[in-house]
């Protein structure tokens, strides 16, 4: 075979792979189109999985309070924490909602919809602390802290965690004011909860 | 002269054995991750509750070779990366000796430009050969994944802490490219271990194995011991774009700075002052 054949078969070939991996690209794109994104702020309500959700306020509090609260709850693992991490280090966000349940049957465990991820600008954070949120609703609502009964409405706090050694030392500066997000899952929706009081 | 010596290293570099196996043994990296892993998260793309079960939403950015740290192609990748830096090229100064070769070209052209051409060539065909893999898994994982932002409602670790981390969650592609970069950087400067050790030794197998045996004893010895905040300082544990541990610009810079000199400058240095071939 000459050289020049075995470049043309080889152009051929390579124009032929090409052209399947667009072409599968295209398909796949077209096939699994983007998530839509619902934006609420604070105050605005949306529906959950049944239920009627509005992000009322939200606190960040320092770390002597996180280890207060920490202290608080019966878990373990939260020892090393309370005792060896340096007050600077830790933070803890509280956020307050209202749920209401708008579906027909009685929903156990109300804030556990909202296990979703805490995010920044720059990081994605943490999950909700359940010993912590459960410790603090169950202080504030009684022994049925976690049950809703048809159109029954309550507010808890969930709680989420935060170590400097998750973020640059430059973000960590800013700690207290960085803007805060919830992103939750509602498929086929995506929903972010913006921690602010205006749209940015 | 000087351009006629590089164009001819460049030409071997690129069209020899050497190359041929690495792009081979990178498609095949990347075939068996696609297998692994990237077919296997074209199942879940949306939902934490998919039809009600519990379920991790995966997105193109952690199913492929660069995405991941836990399967196996991923993980031979980042104990391999030496060897693939050094397999294009790194064993052709002591071919080039034990030939003949290097005597012949000396009578028509300067050694140092004959050594700076060398460790260009050595320091480019490794960074290609080592991002090859990264290309090719990306380029196949595209192909079955749609191309949409990182999923976060899962936990993804990639963020301020990481290297180019605050680039990730809004611009994942910039971020990929700067991360190849950094590797092609890299891995090409670790091909200098493997061209300093063909001064001493005429073995091709043992000079392309000299920069991965390094790397393992590095990542037995420093890479056991972080520092502050976990930072690592073992290059087989940062240099991967999923980056599960931290490291900073300082630790990699310095690291790279270190392999040049010793490795690169060393290679340079020695190979001038010797007065036979």
């Amino acid at each position: 075979m000459t050289k020049n054949k075995k470049r043309i078969i080889s152009f051929f070939l390579a124009g032929m792979i090409l052209f399947t991996w667009l072409a599968m690209c295209i398909r796949t794109n077209i096939e699994n189109p983007k998530i839509p994104l619902e934006r609420y702020y604070i105050g605005d309500a949306f529906t959950l999985k049944n239920r009627e959700v509005v992000l009322l306020n939200y606190e960040i509090i320092d770390g002597v309070e996180t280890k207060k609260l920490l202290k608080e709850t019966d878990a373990v693992w939260y020892k090393e924490i309370i005792n060896e991490y340096n007050d600077n280090r830790i933070r803890m966000v509280l956020f307050t909602v209202t749920i209401q349940n708008i579906g027909d049957t009685l929903i156990e465990y109300a804030p556990g919809i909202l296990g979703g991820m805490m995010i920044t600008n720059v990081d994605s954070l943490s999950y909700p602390y359940t010993d912590v949120t459960d410790m603090i609703n169950k202080k504030t609502l009684g022994e049925n802290w976690s049950k809703l009964e048809v159109g029954e409405k309550k507010q808890y706090t969930i709680a989420y965690f935060l170590d400097s050694s998750w973020m640059s030392p430059r973000w960590w500066e800013s700690v207290d004011n960085l803007s805060y997000e919830l992103i939750l899952d509602d498929y086929p929706v995506e929903i972010h909860v913006c921690a602010m009081e205006e749209k940015r | 002269m000087k351009s006629h010596i590089l164009k001819t290293e460049l030409k071997r570099a690129f069209h020899g054995w050497g190359m041929k196996l690495a792009i081979l043994l990178a498609f095949a990296l990347a075939v068996a991750e696609f297998f692994s892993t990237t077919l296997k998260s074209t199942n879940n793309l949306y939902a934490l509750y998919p039809d009600g079960d519990w379920g991790v939403p995966y997105s193109l950015w952690d199913s492929w070779l660069g995405g991941e740290m836990l399967s196996l192609p991923s993980y031979l990748y980042r104990l391999l990366l030496p060897f693939f830096a050094a397999l294009p090229f790194s064993s052709s100064y002591a071919h080039d000796v034990q030939s003949g070769y290097l005597r012949q070209l000396l009578v028509r052209a300067d050694k140092k430009k004959y050594l700076k051409a060398k460790l260009f060539s050595v320091w480019l065909s490794g960074g290609v050969a080592t991002v090859l893999p990264m290309i090719f898994s990306f380029l196949l994982a595209t192909a079955v994944l749609p191309l949409r932002g990182p999923n976060r409602m899962v936990n993804f670790v990639i963020g301020s802490r990481q290297l180019f981390g605050e680039l990730y969650p809004h611009s994942p592609l910039l971020y990929l490219l700067c991360f190849l970069a950094l590797i092609f950087l890299f891995s090409g400067i670790v091909a200098f271990v493997a061209l300093f050790v063909s001064l001493y030794v005429s073995n091709s197998f043992i000079v392309l194995i000299s920069p991965f045996a390094l790397w393992l004893m590095m990542d037995i010895t420093i890479g056991k011991f972080p520092l502050k905040n976990d930072v690592l300082l073992s290059p087989m544990q940062y240099l991967h774009p999923a980056q599960w541990v931290h490291s900073s610009y300082i630790i990699v810079i310095v690291e790279m700075i270190l392999f040049f000199v010793i490795f690169g400058m060393g290679f340079y240095l020695v190979s001038r002052n010797r007065d036979t071939i």
